[in-house]
């Protein structure tokens, strides 16, 4: 026990040998003795030399008190150079810092541009400030985004990065999604107002290169841009800090103020040069100018440019009419309730130019044969092999049809899988391809599609099915009622409660539950459709033959029929329309 | 004049010992008179016996878990009150000396490092220290109240922990208390009171951080140190450690004749239990043992065997402590941010079993199995009246409590694994590798 003792007291006085080692002898008081002794040998006058014999190594700071909250910059610690000329070539700590006119560093100290944490005087922590600090120093070459925080943005002419970044923000769709207070109103994305408050510049650059690094699960593009455009993307939302010492408490609080406006001058989104360039100009040539400065080509496809996410432009124009794209603009979600793509904060002036030019665009040319047909056309969301899991399946909600389910395909009738391939399916992404090929290519292409992935032959529709054409059971409020109850016990573990395909199960299943909240398509399906679907279950899916297995009679399937339909607010004239019409217009 | 000039000398030549025997009035005991005499004699020494019991030397039967703790309540008080000069329980100032601390402060890290671990530590080895006691069964009787102000010394240095988690005022101190608080509001009737009285206000603002400054510099410390006293006087006149039965055999007769017990009928009660005990200034002293005469003599001297035993837990504690403040530095993070909560914001380890608890049922996780849990704590050495298995580790004939016990504490341990490691974002399970 005694010599155990004695170790231990060895060892802790040799452990306190070493901390009174590194605070006495801090590398801090190197540099200054450095400096000291090159400076004493520069000196040329005795009283210049006696000046230098008597000073000692001692923390310098910088208190700035001017410029937002107090700051304490103790940099000069050990870059106690910063401000003699003689040492421009000297190795860091003792370099010269340049010179940049009317700014003192004893009235800004350094954090102010540099960032970092100024209150260390030990090299790691006052540039990197520890693992939890948000603001390590920026790099170089961002340092405009702390330049801007000073000089307003806008019409300085000295942050090019910041305003390419700015320009990018805009040109790459951002500000659909993301909220910068004053400047966008986006809310698909998380808000962006503060984010150089709260982020580090690696982290946002990170975010921008690969979206899913943090997130498998992010539903953000991937942008195709050069690291210099990367860069300048960063800065500028480093560049966003909430407060800005450039602003007035006022300006800021009535900017957090302002409400979200119906639309964004187009100045602010494609700058004031484009905005006056294209003001006069006929609606198709605006729109020519404009598209791939307002955002589409982020997610869409057309010609050479390809956000792969969203389907390719090129053909939107022949398939959808002017209404559907109108209606499509403004809320994307009300003609494709399950799309991603979000409502665009532009004046319906706009609208009418983009849709001008992408019908006023020709045609491009199309492959006689069906196989390069289905390639150009069909692969991009069904995939190469028809699987459904083309370039841009993961963001396409319902997820494109798998085509090589042999079940599911073999027992649709011929008919119903030519209506979708040549009218498109109301409520999804599949579009009326019959407008571009033609009754018979359709027809052609969906041979193809059956012989080559489905490998189904002759299609088997099942026969001797008993299913009455309209609903045996008025539309009641006691019949939804009834409805809703059956749903509440059978149907919600996949279709989930809100009847929005996201039950509890509905992640396990593929293809994934109906929303039977989509509107416009549950408008263009017959009952007796949505009665065989439900009484005798949907062959190459999850959906079981509820009629059988849940021993559901014709007239509890009506209710829920009922029950669906009163979810979409179509009642009674919806459910008529539905009876009568296979393809109603909305 | 000679002589006086001798005289003279001599008194200064004899000036280091004279001033040395009125500090220290004994020399270096070198014999067992010495030893007594010494440690009778030294106010800090004298809160010990004279002689201890051997059995209470084991390292393996106590391995010094309280005087491990007590003596990070020493490093606690030492570096905390050096911290205090340099810190100032402002929002405003808070965190900036938090980063002086880590930069410019001679000793700032080194001092800071010490705190934090040591505070946490402190927490793991009162615990542990009780889980010792619990499964050597001492707080049995006479020393069920000891236990008592065992539980209460915990409670106080959770209390001490969670009042400094806060001064820092950084993003981590921050939502830890926004959340540990909030638990507190769970409280029936009281609860959203009791969360007042503790915060000063309806947040986690300049009130609550004077508050728990002034709790965690003043008022605990205080509390536990006037606890810690009575704990150590409780020991003594409890009647030392425990040990188990029979260990000083032959079993001490009275010596008191039957004949003369019936001359005492009239007499006071307590003469009347004099009866079985010894005649004598020492009747007075309770406890199942015999300090006079036939008792076997299995002690030995305190000084050197305990001392030297007590220094080494405490040199080892400062060891541990050092290495640990020297190779991990304690956490700051970004300054408090009362707009950006992180996610998920998670209160201190050693509360993370409750808030996972809460984040099933906000009233039984947060105030009803805790309040239940302490108050199966106080009452263990009420509830258990037994006497067989004293002093043991894990004795068979304490079946029941041990797995009792045992099974709160891995429940609880799980709970905390569970909060720490596998809760992510909205506290959803996550796996941390």
């Amino acid at each position: 026990m005694r010599v155990a003792l004695a170790v231990i007291s060895i060892v802790v006085l040799a452990i306190h040998a070493v901390v009174f080692r590194d605070q006495f002898f801090a590398k801090w008081q190197d540099h200054q003795t450095a400096y000291f002794e090159q400076v004493q040998k520069m000196a040329d006058t005795p009283a210049a030399h006696e000046a230098l014999a008597g000073r000692r190594p001692q923390i310098e700071q910088v208190i700035v008190r001017s410029f937002g909250s107090e700051r304490v910059d103790r940099c000069t610690t050990c870059h106690v150079a910063i401000d003699d000329p003689r040492f421009e070539k000297a190795d860091q700590p003792l370099r010269t810092h340049p010179k940049i006119p009317g700014h003192k560093f004893e009235t800004y100290g350094c954090t102010i541009c540099h960032d970092g944490q100024g209150r260390a005087v030990e090299a790691k922590g006052a540039h990197e400030g520890g693992e939890d600090w948000p603001w390590p120093m920026l790099p170089k070459e961002a340092i405009q985004a702390n330049c801007v925080q000073c000089h307003g943005e806008a019409d300085w002419p000295h942050a090019p990065l910041v305003h390419q970044g700015r320009r990018l923000f805009f040109e790459r769709a951002c500000y659909t999604c993301h909220t910068i207070g004053g400047l966008s109103y986006g809310s698909i994305g998380p808000e962006l107002t503060e984010v150089g408050r709260k982020r580090r510049i690696t982290y946002v650059k990170g975010k921008i290169e690969n979206p899913r690094a943090t997130n498998p699960t992010s539903t953000m593009p991937r942008q195709d841009l050069t690291p210099e455009q990367v860069l300048a993307l960063s800065v500028f939302l480093k560049s966003q800090q909430g407060a800005r010492i450039s602003r007035a408490p006022l300006q800021q609080y009535l900017s957090a103020q302002q409400q979200r406006p119906e639309w964004l001058p187009l100045a602010q989104i494609v700058g004031p040069e484009l905005a006056t360039q294209v003001e006069g100009l006929a609606p198709a040539k605006k729109g020519e100018a404009l598209l791939p400065k307002v955002g589409c080509l982020s997610c869409h496809k057309l010609d050479d440019r390809d956000g792969r996410v969203g389907p390719d432009l090129a053909f939107d124009s022949l398939q959808r009419d002017h209404g559907w794209v109108m209606r499509h603009f403004k809320d994307p979600k009300s003609v494709v309730p399950g799309s991603l793509m979000p409502p665009y904060p532009l004046p319906a002036e706009m609208f009418e130019s983009l849709t001008a030019y992408l019908q006023s665009r020709d045609a491009p040319a199309l492959p006689a044969e069906p196989a390069p047909q289905f390639a150009q056309l069909c692969a991009r969301c069904h995939g190469e092999k028809g699987q459904g899991d083309g370039t841009i399946a993961a963001y396409i909600d319902p997820a494109p049809r798998d085509l090589t389910k042999t079940s599911f395909m073999k027992t649709k009738t011929r008919e119903r899988l030519l209506a979708s391939v040549r009218n498109g399916v109301p409520g999804t992404s599949m579009a009326p391809w019959g407008r571009v090929l033609g009754d018979e290519a359709s027809a052609r292409l969906l041979d193809y599609v059956l012989g080559t992935w489905a490998k189904a032959g002759q299609s088997q529709p099942p026969t001797g099915r008993d299913i009455p054409r309209a609903n045996p059971v008025p539309y009641s409020a006691e019949s939804v009622a009834r409805g809703e109850a059956t749903f509440l016990n059978r149907c919600w573990g996949c279709h989930g409660k809100k009847a929005d395909g996201h039950g509890p199960n509905a992640a396990d299943i593929s293809p994934r539950p109906r929303n039977l909240r989509n509107t416009p398509f549950v408008a263009s399906v017959t009952y007796a459709r949505l009665h065989e679907s439900i009484k005798y279950g949907v062959q190459g899916t999850a959906m079981p033959a509820a009629g059988f297995d849940f021993a559901l009679d014709d007239k509890a399937i009506g209710d829920l029929v009922n029950y669906i339909l009163s979810l979409n607010h179509l009642g009674t004239d919806g459910s008529k329309v539905a009876a009568a019409n296979p393809q109603p217009q909305r | 004049m000679k002589t006086e000039e001798e005289g003279f000398l001599a008194t200064l030549q004899n000036l280091p010992t004279n001033v040395w025997r009125s500090i220290f009035r004994n020399p270096l005991p070198s014999s067992d008179l010495g030893r007594s005499q010494t440690t009778f004699s030294n106010l800090f020494l004298h809160v010990h016996p004279v002689k201890t019991h051997a059995h209470s030397l084991r390292p393996w039967y106590t391995l010094g878990l309280g005087v491990v703790s007590l003596s990070l309540f020493v490093i606690l008080a030492a570096t905390g009150i050096l911290l205090m000069f340099y810190y100032v329980p402002s929002v405003e100032q808070a965190h900036d000396r938090m980063l002086d601390l880590n930069g410019t402060v001679a000793f700032g890290v080194l001092l800071r490092n010490m705190h934090r671990w040591a505070a946490h530590g402190m927490v793991a080895l009162v615990f542990l220290h009780l889980c010792r006691v619990f499964y050597t069964g001492s707080y049995r009787a006479p020393r069920e109240f000891n236990w008592v102000i065992g539980v209460f010394l915990l409670l106080l240095t959770l209390g001490a922990s969670f009042t400094g988690y806060l001064l820092p005022w950084d993003q981590l101190a921050f939502w830890a208390i926004t959340v540990g608080t909030s638990i507190a509001g769970y409280a029936p009737v009281f609860g959203e009171q009791i969360r007042f009285l503790l915060l000063g206000d309806r947040v986690v603002g300049q009130e609550a951080l004077i508050r728990f400054y002034v709790l965690h510099v003043a008022v605990i410390p205080v509390a536990i140190s006037v606890l810690v006293a009575v704990h150590f006087w409780r020991i003594r006149k409890d009647g030392g450690l425990s040990r188990p039965e029979g260990l000083d055999l032959p079993e001490v007769q009275p010596k008191f004749p039957e004949a003369l017990a019936g001359k005492l009928e009239g007499l006071a009660p307590a003469a009347k239990t004099a009866k079985t005990k010894t005649f004598g200034v020492m009747g007075i002293v309770r406890g199942p043992f015999n300090k006079v005469g036939a008792t076997p003599d299995n002690t030995v001297y305190s000084w050197p065997n305990l001392f030297i035993a007590e220094l080494f837990c405490f040199a080892l504690t400062v060891l541990l402590v050092l290495v640990v403040a020297l190779l991990w530095n304690a956490p700051l993070e970004a300054p408090a941010d009362p707009t950006h909560p992180p996610n998920p914001s998670k209160a201190p380890w050693y509360f993370l079993g409750l808030q996972e608890m809460v984040s099933y049922s906000a009233f039984w996780g947060g105030v009803g199995v805790p309040t239940i849990f302490v108050l199966l704590l106080l009452a263990v050495p009420y509830l258990d009246r037994g006497t067989r298995g004293t002093g043991v580790w894990f004795s068979r004939h304490r079946i029941l409590g041990l797995t009792a016990f045992t099974t709160l504490l891995i429940v609880n341990l799980v709970l905390i694994v569970i909060g720490t490691f596998f809760r992510g974002p909205n506290w959803a399970l996550v796996t941390p590798w």
